[in-house]
């Protein structure tokens, strides 16, 4: 129904008169965008807002003073009143205004200096990130890492070229898209499910990859789980570095080896025969080489007992010659099996009491030329490793040796020494004897190498090489130092007993 | 002192006519049975061979025998005898040039009654075999004589 005129114009009881309610309306007007503005500046707590609410405030009140001097309705005391009134409002007001102005200048400040701050620290970041990324793509071992359904979601240059694809056309994809075969998916599966299943656990393999050049490589790879930033999503990381070259190189060896051990067996076997040719050489030497000595001096002997009496003494001296030399012969032969066998026999390793054995050789020889005047010194508690028998051997060389070339002094001296280091024991045998030239150091340890006439002392030559055998066969040096007439010392490393 | 043959195992003749003068020289007469190798010392033992009817109960009293034999080797030798029970109690004395220590061991193992190693200072190899000779010809009670089957 529309409205009438009449109704429209003003029937209103309380409606004010036309003019005054001409000059309101603008004044409520604007004080509604003020509460507005304010409540939205409120709401929204914004200091500079709320500032220009203010500013806004205060324009509409001087309108409102404005209307009502010029008005003229007012009564001009209390117009006065209210108008000092209102300039000390305005005054605290504008006094206000300012603070609050300061303060946003301060705070904007703050804002700007606070949004270079986190300009800068995402420079750096991005920076970093793409400096990861570069040291990444320079490895040369593939990086990757994939979510719990195979997606790839990081992978370096190197993963990329293998796989003939670029970095893009490999991330988001599944890891079965370059899998060349159910081997390989298989593996992959099971490997992931493994770290997946214990995420303290670095799972490391070998694997064959087939690659988009044709070949097929071994890896070592190496995987481990993450968690990915964003979400509870589980993600794999893996390296996988290419060790074809070295499982080549290692099987090389390993074949070089065998052949080797192969070889060595083969040449202990070519030893062993050789050794028992020698054996067999040595024994028939023993046989064949005696049995005619025998001979010789059995019909010498003959000679002399059936037939002596038809010689004259020189005949007879000369047939005792043949048995004394063919007698030398057989002991110069007996000798040489010996040093033979010396370097046959088998060691049997003990702890010795090297000064025991020094003492008994001692005695032994004493008690054989009890008219000897020899001064011994033995060093006490000298316990070596080795076989018994054989360091008695090199024992009673040494000290018959010390005792024949004294045997022309009159204040013999024989003095055995040692001492211990490192777990080697260096011993000596010194006498005052004859001594020898240094010149023939070498010769001395060889067999039927003699520095002396056997007229005045006599011997084959063979003690020392035997000596010098058996010390290299304990695994010990033996060298000898000597002045004619001074004397000479025997010196010999063994490993100690504990 | 018994009147039975010794029997000597032994292929070189320089070593038989010295050995049959160093019995001699120990005043040993007993008859000296040479034979050259180990099949003739077995065929001799056993009446095989060229000695086919011998009578095989009359024994050596003692048997030298060297180890380095042609055919068939001392030890062989020894171990037939000692497998056989007419000649399991014979004395064997091993003779030997070696002075290899296994050959000594094996000889006992075999069962010889004495093992010596023939030196080359023939004063020396006659004191042995004179003393072997005396000790079995003259201080050893021979064991039974088995009864020949």
């Amino acid at each position: 129904m529309p409205k009438s005129p009449k109704v429209a114009s003003g029937d209103h009881p309380t409606a004010p008169s036309r003019g005054t309610t001409a000059a309101l309306w603008p004044t409520a007007a604007l004080s509604l965008c003020v509460f507005s503005v304010v409540t939205v500046s409120l709401l929204v707590n914004d200091r500079l807002l709320v500032g220009a609410a203010i500013i806004l405030v205060l324009l509409v009140v001087a309108v409102y003073i404005q209307e009502r001097v010029s008005s003229g309705n007012a009564v001009a005391d209390s117009v006065a009143d209210e108008l000092t009134s209102l300039r000390e409002q305005n005054a605290e007001l504008q006094d206000l205004l300012r603070r609050h102005t300061g303060e946003l200048t301060t705070s904007q400040k703050e804002l700007v200096q606070e949004i270079r701050r986190r300009e800068a620290a995402q420079d750096a970041s991005s920076l970093n990130e793409s400096r990861l990324r570069q040291i990444i793509d320079l490895v040369p071992h593939w990086i990757f890492a994939k979510d719990d359904f195979g997606t790839i979601v990081l992978a370096n240059e190197a993963v990329a070229r293998a796989y003939g694809v670029t970095l893009k056309e490999m991330i988001g994809r599944k890891d079965t898209a370059f899998l060349s075969n159910s081997v390989e998916v298989r593996r992959a599966r099971e490997t992931d499910d493994i770290v997946f299943a214990d995420d303290t656990l670095t799972h490391s393999y070998e694997e064959d990859i087939h690659l988009a050049s044709g070949e097929t490589r071994i890896f070592q790879t190496s995987k481990v789980a993450l968690k990915t930033a964003n979400s509870d999503r589980r993600a794999v990381v893996g390296v996988s570095i290419d060790i074809t070259e070295r499982k080549r190189a290692e099987d090389e060896v390993r074949a070089l080896n065998s052949d080797l051990e192969e070889r060595v067996r083969a040449r202990t076997a070519e030893l062993a025969a050789a050794n028992r040719e020698l054996e067999s050489f040595a024994y028939s030497v023993s046989h064949d080489l005696r049995s005619p000595l025998r001979g010789i001096d059995g019909w010498s002997l003959a000679l002399l007992e059936d037939y002596g009496n038809r010689l004259d003494e020189r005949g007879l001296g000369y047939l005792t010659w043949v048995r004394t030399e063919v007698q030398r012969m057989g002991r110069l032969i007996d000798d040489l099996l010996a040093l033979s066998r010396l370097g046959r026999a088998e060691l049997r390793f003990e702890s010795v009491h090297l000064s025991e054995l020094v003492d008994d050789q001692i005695k032994r020889m004493q008690s054989r030329e009890p008219g000897r005047d020899v001064r011994t010194t033995v060093a006490g508690n000298v316990h070596v490793k080795g076989d018994s028998v054989l360091l008695g051997a090199v024992v009673q060389n040494l000290l018959e040796n010390a005792w024949k070339f004294t045997s022309r002094r009159e204040n013999a001296l024989i003095e055995f020494g040692a001492e211990g280091e490192n777990g080697t024991t260096t011993c000596w045998v010194r006498d005052n004897g004859a001594g020898f030239d240094m010149t023939y150091e070498k010769k001395l340890f060889s067999p039927f190498q003699r520095l002396h006439k056997a007229s005045e002392f006599p011997g084959t030559g063979v003690g020392l090489a035997s000596v010098q055998r058996i010390i290299h066969r304990h695994g010990g040096q033996i060298w000898a130092t000597g002045v004619p007439e001074k004397g000479a010392t025997f010196t010999f490393t063994l490993e100690s007993a504990s | 002192m018994n009147d039975q043959a010794i029997l000597l195992v032994e292929d070189n003749q320089s070593d038989v006519d010295l050995t049959r003068r160093a019995l001699e020289k120990r005043r040993i007469a007993n008859e000296l049975v040479v034979v050259r190798d180990g099949q003739e010392a077995l065929d001799y033992l056993f009446g095989k061979g060229e000695f086919a009817g011998r009578n095989t109960g009359d024994l050596p009293s003692f048997i030298l025998l060297d180890i380095n034999l042609p055919r068939v080797d001392g030890l062989a030798v020894l171990r037939a005898i000692r497998g056989d029970v007419r000649t399991r109690f014979l004395p064997v004395i091993v003779l030997t040039t070696s002075q290899e220590e296994q050959d000594m061991v094996t000889s006992y193992q075999l069962g010889a009654n004495s093992y010596i190693r023939k030196p080359v200072d023939f004063l020396q190899f006659l004191d042995a075999v004179g003393q072997m000779g005396m000790y079995w010809l003259v201080l050893n009670e021979p064991a039974p004589v088995p009864r020949s089957q």
